[in-house]
Order: C-alpha cells, then structure tokens, then sequence
C-alpha cells in the first residue's frame, strides 16, 4: 500500500493517516553522534527491509587539522579491513582539480573533516546486505580555506552481508560528527 | 592505552565508548601511515 489517491468527499480513517504519513521515500533508520576519539561506528543499522540506504553525514569535525572520512562496512561488530576499490574526483574552491584512486584497499575515502569549518557528505550504499558487493557513491564538500568539493564512488569486492559501517578519520580525532541511515522505499 | 571509539546500536539506540581492540588499533597504526602516503589533496 505504498500509494493511495483519495477521492473528493471520502472519510480519512486514522489508520489511512498513518500508514500513508509514513509512506515516505527514504525512511529514518537511526543516527549517531561522535562521543571520543577517531572513529563512529554504526551496528545493526542494515537489514533485509531495505537494499539501499542513505548516510548523511554533517558537522564533521577535526580537533587539529583536514582529514578523510574513511568508510568500512562491519559485520556482526567487525570492520573488513580489505577488498575496498574506489575513485574520487575533487576541485578545491580556486579551480584546481585532483582525482584520486586506489584498488583492493583496506577502506573507502569519502568526506573531509575539518579543523575549521565543518564538512558534510552524503553517501548512498547499495546491497549491504545482498550476497554480492557493495557499492557506494558519495558527494561532500567542506568550507575552510583551500577547501574543496568531491564526488566519487566505489565498491566492497566481496559476498559479504553487512549491518553496520564505521566513519574513520584518517589520522588523529574528531570533535565533532553526526551520521543519519535513512533506507530507500522499495514499495 | 589504545585511542578511543564510539559505537552506536541502532537496534537498542544505545552509544557506547570504548578502547580499541588489538585488530583496530593495528588498522588505525596503518591509517595514520597511509594518511602520510596519500596526503590529503
């Protein structure tokens, strides 16, 4: 019942109101915010309900300096350390482009942390929990000096089901991050 | 003493705080020298 078309003069019923208010596209699952240290990590946020989910990831914030965003996906409360293929273009604010890529390695680049301002990044994943890879496409940008914008995608190589992801910073802490799971509608 | 993580449930909603295990922190030594070889663009 994902859609109903309401005729002139018809009686709404509570359960109608429920049902279709709640019919949206993407639908909340969960959200987390960094507490200590280097990396958030998500569990138990993919399920069979959906095949495509959304991450919407705001207020990333470093305590010294610009870092990547890494993304590895978990199972069962892991981190999989390899297999991760990915590429990114990006062009910082004054026009200089630069493209990145690396095959069978142990994460995905996303996003910048920033000591400055803070970054944010939007990052769909597909089949986390289908029996073949995983696939993910990101945009970010973020605002401080000599900042940039960037896009890009790549995949986890293996039959793998995942439930969960962690966001890393390359290297030092975060003081700041907030990730929201949103799943795609299928129906 | 190994750096910290922050782990959330989405099941139970609940976040924790925790060291790192011996396998993250032998990860996170090889992140903090990757950032080094592929230096932030």
């Amino acid at each position: 019942m994902a859609i109903k078309t309401f005729t002139a003069g018809e009686v709404l019923t509570a359960s109608d109101t429920n049902t279709y208010l709640a019919n949206s596209g993407l639908v909340y699952i969960t959200q987390a915010s960094w507490a200590s240290g280097g990396t958030v990590s998500v569990n138990n946020c993919f399920t069979s309900t959906y095949s495509a989910y959304r991450l919407v990831l705001r207020n990333m914030k470093h305590a010294t300096t610009d870092v990547n965003v890494l993304l590895r996906f978990r199972a069962n409360g892991s981190d999989t350390q390899t297999g991760y293929y990915w590429g990114l273009n990006a062009v910082t604010w004054a026009g200089a482009a630069n493209s990145s890529a690396l095959a069978n390695t142990d994460s995905i680049r996303t996003g910048v942390a920033s000591s400055t301002n803070a970054g944010a990044a939007v990052i769909d994943v597909i089949d986390p929990q289908k029996t073949n890879v995983t696939s993910v496409s990101f945009q970010g940008s973020y605002s401080a000096t000599g900042g940039e914008t960037r896009n890009g995608s790549g995949v986890l190589n293996n039959t793998t089901v995942y439930d969960g992801f962690s966001l890393i910073a390359n290297s030092g802490n975060f003081t700041a991050l907030t990730v929201y799971v949103y799943g795609y509608r299928e129906a | 003493m190994k750096p910290e993580i922050t782990e959330h449930f989405a099941d139970t909603g609940e976040t924790i705080v925790r060291e790192m295990t011996d396998e993250e922190y032998a990860q996170h030594l090889i992140d903090q020298q990757n950032n080094q070889e592929l230096n932030f663009e």
